[in-house]
């Protein structure tokens, strides 16, 4: 057993000797072939390197960090202090953290610059919206004015035409009114008319009367009698002529009215004589008419001789009635109807 | 002129020359804390105290490092300190630049959203 342990002993021994050489090889060397500083700084470079960004924004800033790199490097490989070798790392980090910082900057400005055009955008945006909210308020605006210049126009038409009704029934009441009275002075021109006629009447019912006009089948009848003719004569006597007098004088005063005068005789004689004679008879008259001024044409004459006698012819005092002149008198449209019998 | 005077002054100033050659951070690093101060002043300016105040503090703590570095008359350590603190004021003026640009796009997009709401309420429907 013993004899087994001493032959493996120089072998570990040995070993173990080795082992403490390296270890105190490696404690002499007091540059390790890394340095944690360095390594951070050169992180930190790289990091900063492979950013476009900073690439294009701090190139001076990277220059100075690859530069304290190298220094830092270049002390480390040549086992150098190594307090200086951690001071330029350190700068180099530094360095580097500035320049991504000025990276960082540079991206914050150029945020700034979108932010500031993205600002402007939603302004004009704003504006935009605004002045479509204030156009369309004005357009409702507009809307609602025409709607109330519309509904002032409506009140305005229906008011005149209120007024244009009001004003046509004033006319009618005024026409009424007007006719009204015309009816009344009609009515009360009528019934003057109606009195002067009637007075009118009355009057040529004396006028009549006054001539001893008779009222026959043909109208008013005056008969000139014997005693205004002597036998076979024709000249008027002045009994004929007072009478002559009262229908020229109705003549004048009627100047529509117009008289047929009709001559006749009792049967003495030829009935040729006796035709003559009453034809001489009327035109008496008629002249007697004509010299008070009534015009020939308002005076129609006829010679009938015996015919058409009122009395006997046997006796004297028949005979003078049969001796005669009638004269006819007119309606006021000088109308006198034609002899029958 | 005396060789001896001329002799005493010129060596040791040679040997001078020749230290400082041999040994380039052995002087104070002045023009790096102007430009370390003035970068983290336009931090400042640039609002990095709202919008990245971890890099600002990292920047202020390193320059105030520095100064005790200078004490200990570390230059070395003064100059490295200075330049880190530069670079970190530089870092926070570029993100509060960032953010308030980020700021600016997330304003403009919340008005563009608005004024697009306005617009759906006023269209008739």
């Amino acid at each position: 057993m013993s004899m087994n342990i001493q032959k493996k002993f120089p072998a570990r021994l040995s070993a173990l000797l080795l082992l403490a050489f390296g270890l105190s090889l490696a404690a002499c060397a007091p540059t390790a072939t890394t340095n944690p500083a360095l390594d951070e700084a050169r992180a930190a470079f790289q990091a900063a390197q492979a950013n476009p960004t900073v690439v294009r924004s701090a190139p001076l800033e990277l220059k100075k960090a690859e530069m304290q790199l190298s220094k830092a490097d270049e002390l480390f490989q040549q086992k150098g202090e190594l307090a200086a070798v951690e001071h330029h790392a350190y700068l180099a980090k530094q360095h580097a953290a500035i320049a991504q910082e000025i990276g960082n900057q540079k991206m914050a400005e150029a945020a700034i610059a979108q932010a500031s055009e993205e600002r402007n955008r939603v302004l004009l945006e704003a504006r935009a919206a605004e002045a479509t909210l204030a156009r369309q308020q004005a357009e409702a605006e507009r809307a609602a004015a025409m709607k109330a210049m519309e509904e002032a126009e409506a009140q305005r038409a229906a008011a005149m035409q209120a007024m244009e009704e009001l004003e046509a029934q004033r006319q009618a009441a005024l026409l009424a009114g007007q006719e009204a009275e015309a009816q009344r002075l009609a009515a009360e021109q009528a019934m003057l008319e109606a009195r002067t006629a009637q007075e009118k009447a009355d009057q040529l019912a004396r006028e009549l009367a006054e001539m001893e006009a008779v009222k026959a089948e043909r109208g008013m009848v005056v008969t000139l009698g014997a005693v205004v003719f002597d036998f076979d004569k024709a000249n008027l006597k002045p009994a004929g002529l007072v009478a002559v007098d009262k229908l020229a004088a109705f003549m004048k005063k009627y100047p529509e009215r117009r008289v047929m005068v009709e001559g006749f005789t009792d049967s003495v004689g030829s009935d040729q004589y006796n035709l003559r004679l009453s034809e001489r008879r009327a035109n008496a008259v008629r002249e007697a008419l004509m010299a008070r001024g009534i015009e020939a044409e308002r005076i129609e004459i006829r010679g009938y001789g015996k015919a058409f006698p009122v009395a006997t012819n046997a006796t004297a005092a028949g005979r003078q009635l049969n001796r005669r002149v009638e004269i006819i008198i007119s309606d006021e449209t000088g109308a006198i109807p034609p002899r029958t019998r | 002129m005396n060789k001896r005077v001329f002799r005493g002054v010129l060596f040791p100033a040679l040997g001078l020359l020749a230290v400082t050659a041999c040994a380039p951070t052995m002087q104070p690093p002045t023009s790096e804390m102007a430009l370390a101060s003035s970068a983290v002043e336009r931090a400042s300016g640039a609002g990095a105290y709202e919008y990245a105040p971890l890099e600002l503090k990292l920047a202020r703590d390193k320059i105030e490092q520095s100064k005790a570095a200078l004490q200990a008359r570390d230059y070395t350590g003064a100059q490295r300190l200075l330049e880190q603190a530069e670079l970190d004021a530089k870092l926070a003026e570029s993100k509060a630049a960032t953010a308030k640009s980020q700021k600016a796009v997330d304003e403009l997009q919340k008005s563009i959203e608005v004024m697009r709401e306005e617009i759906r309420r006023s269209r008739p429907q």
